[in-house]
C-alpha cells in the first residue's frame, strides 16, 4: 500500500481532531485518565488575600477513602470511590487529580472539610515579602 | 440565524399545555429537573430543534441518534394535564438562546400554552453549609390561577436582575402573552446539584398539583453527579466565556 492512503487518514484523523477540540474543547481530557481508568474530578479554585480554597466534586467517594497531599505550588488528590461506574465501557473506580496552585502556600497549615460529597482544602498562603519602612 | 422547530403528528392531540423548559446553565439544576420529568412521566419524544448556531454535535443513545435540543409530551387525553418538556444536550450561546427563546415562544403560542416552568439555579458560595436549598420563584404578572404558590416553602424573589437563556425566554414569552413561572434554587455554581433539582421539583409538585415521585432522583443523585460531569464542564466554560454570573444578579 502506498504511503499516500497513510498520509490521507493523517489527515483525516488531524482534522476530526481538530473538529472534536472545537467542539469539546478540552472537557474530556480534563475529566478521564482512560489509561488509568481514573476520573479527574470537576474542580473550582478560589483565592482570596489569605488563602487558596480548592473545591472537588467527588460523587461516591468516602471521606475514608481520599488521600490528599500538597507541596508548596500543588495540590494532589485520589480518592476511591465506593461503587464502580461505567462510563463509555470502561469502568471507573478512583478519582485523582494533581492541581497547580495559582499561588505558593503554606501546605502544612492546610486544612481539609468533606460534605456530600465535596471535598474543600484550605490552604494559607506563604508570605514572602517584607516591610517596608515608611520614612 | 434562526432556529427551526420540528415536531411530529403527536403534538396536534396535545391540548393547552404546560411546558417545563431545562437548559444547561448553574448546577445544571433545569437540566437534572426537567430530565427526571420526562422518565418519571414517560414522556415521548415529538420533535427537535435546530439551528446552524449549535455546535455540529448528535447524540447517540441505544443505538439511536438524537438531536441535543428535543421536545417530550405527555397527553393525558383528558385536556387538563397535557405536558411539554423541552431539554437540551448542550449549553446554548447567547445569540442562540435569543433565538431559541424566540422560536419556542411563537411555537407556545400556536398551541395555546397555558404556562411556561423555567427550572435553574441560582449559585451560593455557602452551598456546601446548606442543606436544603431553598427555591425562589418569579412569575410574570398572569398565570391565571393556574399556580398554588401559597401550598410551596418557596419565596419570591423580590428584587434581581435575570440574565441569560432563561430571561431571553421570560422575554419572549411576556410578547406573546404566555404566563411564566420561573424557580430558581440556591445551587452550586460548577458542580452538577441534583439537591437543587429535587428542591425545585417538590415545589413543582405542590404547585402545579403534580406527582412525581422523587425517591429515584434522591437515591441517584451521586450517580447523576457523575454522568453529567461533562455536561456540567462545558456549561461551565460557556457561562465563563460568556463572562455572565449566569442566572441572577441580586
Amino acid at each position: 500500500m502506498s504511503s499516500d492512503i497513510f498520509d490521507m487518514i493523517d489527515e483525516m484523523d488531524r482534522r476530526i481532531r481538530r473538529l472534536m477540540d472545537r467542539v469539546f474543547s478540552d472537557v474530556s481530557l480534563d475529566l478521564y485518565d482512560m489509561e488509568r481508568r481514573e476520573l479527574k474530578p470537576l474542580t473550582q479554585i478560589y483565592e482570596t488575600d489569605e488563602e487558596v480554597i480548592v473545591t472537588l466534586d467527588l460523587p461516591c467517594a468516602s471521606k475514608d477513602g481520599i488521600e490528599l497531599k500538597a507541596t508548596e505550588d500543588t495540590l494532589y488528590i485520589k480518592a476511591r470511590m465506593d461503587r464502580c461506574v461505567r462510563i463509555s465501557n470502561i469502568d471507573f473506580e478512583n478519582y485523582s487529580k494533581s492541581i497547580r496552585l495559582p499561588a505558593r502556600v503554606d501546605a502544612r497549615n492546610a486544612k481539609a472539610s468533606f460534605k456530600d460529597g465535596i471535598l474543600q482544602v484550605r490552604l494559607p498562603k506563604k508570605f514572602e515579602g517584607s516591610d517596608i519602612r515608611i520614612e | 440565524m434562526q432556529v427551526t422547530l420540528y415536531s411530529n403528528d403527536e403534538i396536534k392531540g396535545i391540548r393547552s399545555p404546560i411546558i417545563f423548559i431545562g437548559l444547561p446553565d448553574v448546577g445544571l439544576v433545569g437540566s437534572i429537573a426537567v430530565s427526571y420529568i420526562i422518565d418519571k412521566l414517560n414522556m415521548r419524544e415529538i420533535g427537535y430543534m435546530d439551528s446552524d448556531l449549535l455546535p455540529p454535535v448528535v447524540l447517540v443513545k441505544d443505538s439511536l441518534v438524537k438531536n441535543p435540543i428535543r421536545l417530550y409530551a405527555s397527553n393525558n387525553n383528558d385536556g387538563n394535564n397535557d405536558i411539554i418538556a423541552i431539554i437540551s444536550d448542550v449549553p446554548l450561546p447567547s445569540p442562540l438562546a435569543i433565538q431559541f427563546a424566540k422560536s419556542i415562544a411563537s411555537w407556545l403560542k400556536g398551541i395555546n400554552a397555558r404556562l411556561v416552568v423555567n427550572i435553574t439555579g441560582i449559585p451560593v458560595q455557602n452551598r456546601l453549609q446548606i442543606d436544603k436549598p431553598q427555591v425562589l420563584y418569579v412569575l410574570t404578572d398572569t398565570d391565571g390561577g393556574l399556580l398554588n404558590m401559597g401550598s410551596t416553602k418557596a419565596v419570591g424573589l423580590g428584587d434581581g436582575i435575570i440574565v441569560g437563556a432563561y430571561a431571553a425566554i421570560i422575554r419572549s414569552c411576556i410578547a406573546s402573552k404566555i404566563p411564566t413561572l420561573t424557580l430558581l434554587a440556591q445551587s452550586h455554581l460548577n458542580f452538577p446539584d441534583p439537591f437543587a433539582s429535587i428542591e425545585a421539583l417538590e415545589v413543582v409538585n405542590k404547585a402545579l398539583a403534580l406527582d412525581v415521585d422523587l425517591s429515584e432522583l434522591k437515591q441517584e443523585a451521586e450517580l447523576i453527579r457523575i454522568r453529567t460531569r461533562e455536561l456540567m464542564k462545558q456549561t461551565a466554560s460557556m457561562l465563563t466565556e460568556a463572562k455572565a454570573s449566569p442566572t441572577f444578579y441580586g
